[in-house]
């Protein structure tokens, strides 16, 4: 029962907008049908419009979002725990941190055009903007909530603080990093999208739900859009499996 | 007592270090011709009224952008609230959960080629995606709340009888 509750949205949903496309709008470059959305995501292979397959665009965008990702995540963590641990280090970037952090990733765009030209440099610099914050201030949320008495037990042990930063710190601040790092990846997705509808950009699942929009491919742009929900949510999952798996600890704490 | 405003006064140096840094270092390649020059960009934040391009002032276009932002803002704000609050109830969360969390992982921007086949190049398309930006997480914030608190709740008023 609560199973056929959960799927009777979804049902009811597919059904009126197959019956709206065909009883009341009746025109395919406005709603177009189910059908005409579910054949284009059944065969990923086929080129659209000369700019490319489904999977193809799906790969270029996936391949573009590690990049900016990865940069991130490396400057981002390791400057998150300086700042958590350090007070000094706080200090010293904070300001810059929060003048910059309210700024949308997508504001960056073109300024990003200015210094890197049209390609990868720029969607990567907007990618890394877009996720390096998230990153950032959960890494530094994840070391200061370490426990107090963690530290000073460590200490009293005779652990020096390089020791207890090893191996106190950045394992009990890992759950709160990886969910930073999840965050991010979500909003690095949304980003390299928002840079794939850029002029001058030719690839990519953006490109091609904007592309489609130009030639009124309203079936492309559905399809294009499911698509990069569906790989947000897969990516989404991988995150959360890692985390119940790795950090099932923080919930015995 | 002095050493503890010494030490106040050398944390607020270090606050503003790496700013000072970075604007002095904006300024000198500015002079040097790098784009856009930092005197350029606090011209047009010390003269906010003043045309642009003939797109309207600085002032113009913040106005446009927070009366859209009120818009949307507000239309997401009671609808996420009702809808979060709502999620309390397990039928309903059971019903609308599921496609709410598929929805929420396509990101807004990709709405707007849609948006504007449906709704078209206006306010209407872009209240709609400022719409969908702020509701998920006042749904996410509500249903939570509405899930923790209320459970909570139900066992204090289930003690007093009801």
């Amino acid at each position: 029962m609560k199973r056929l509750v959960k799927i009777l949205l979804p049902i009811l949903i597919i059904i009126g907008w197959e019956a709206i496309s065909v009883f009341l709008i009746k025109n395919e470059f406005i709603l177009p049908r189910v059908e005409s959305v579910v054949f284009i995501l059944m065969h990923p292979l086929q080129d659209i419009l000369g700019c490319g397959s489904l999977a193809k665009s799906a790969v270029i965008s996936i391949k573009r979002v590690l990049i900016g990702f990865f940069i991130a995540a490396l400057v981002a963590v390791p400057l998150g725990i300086g700042m958590g641990w350090s007070e000094k280090i706080h200090d010293f970037f904070y300001s810059i941190v929060e003048l910059l952090r309210p700024v949308p990733p997508i504001a960056w765009i073109p300024l990003a055009l200015a210094w890197f030209k049209i390609g990868l440099a720029s969607i990567a610099f907007i990618i890394f903007i877009g996720a390096f914050f998230p990153i950032l201030l959960d890494t530094i949320h994840g070391v200061n909530g370490i426990r107090r008495t963690w530290v000073e037990s460590a200490y009293t042990l005779g652990a020096n603080d390089r020791l207890i930063l090893y191996k106190v710190v950045i394992p009990g601040a890992a759950p709160t990093i990886w969910t930073g790092l999840r965050v991010g990846f979500g909003i690095a997705w949304m980003c390299v999208v928002a840079a794939e509808m850029l002029p001058g950009t030719t690839s990519g699942l953006g490109y091609l739900i904007m592309y489609s929009y130009n030639w009124g491919m309203v079936d492309t742009i559905i399809a294009g859009m499911i698509t990069i929900g569906l790989i947000g949510l897969a990516m989404d999952l991988v995150f959360r499996a890692v985390e119940t798996r790795k950090f099932k600890w923080r919930r015995l704490v | 007592m002095e050493e503890i405003s010494m030490i106040k006064m050398r944390k607020e140096v270090i606050k503003f270090a790496l700013p000072l840094f970075f604007f002095s270092f904006w300024a000198i390649m500015s002079l040097k011709g790098f784009k856009p020059s930092l005197f350029n960009v606090l011209l047009v934040l010390v003269h906010p009224t003043e045309d642009i391009f003939g797109i309207g002032s600085l002032v113009t276009c913040m106005v446009v952008s927070l009366k859209e932002i009120g818009i949307g803002y507000s239309v997401a704000a009671f609808a996420g609230v009702i809808l979060g609050i709502l999620f309390y109830y397990k039928t309903f969360d059971d019903f609308f959960g599921s496609t709410i969390n598929t929805l929420r992982h396509i990101p807004d921007i990709a709405w707007i080629p849609l948006l504007l086949v449906w709704a078209g190049i206006g306010i209407k398309s872009i209240v709609t995606v400022i719409f969908l930006e702020s509701f998920f997480p006042y749904r996410d914030k509500y249903g939570v709340w509405s899930k923790e608190y209320t459970t909570a709740l139900d066992r204090i008023w289930q003690v007093f009888g009801c």
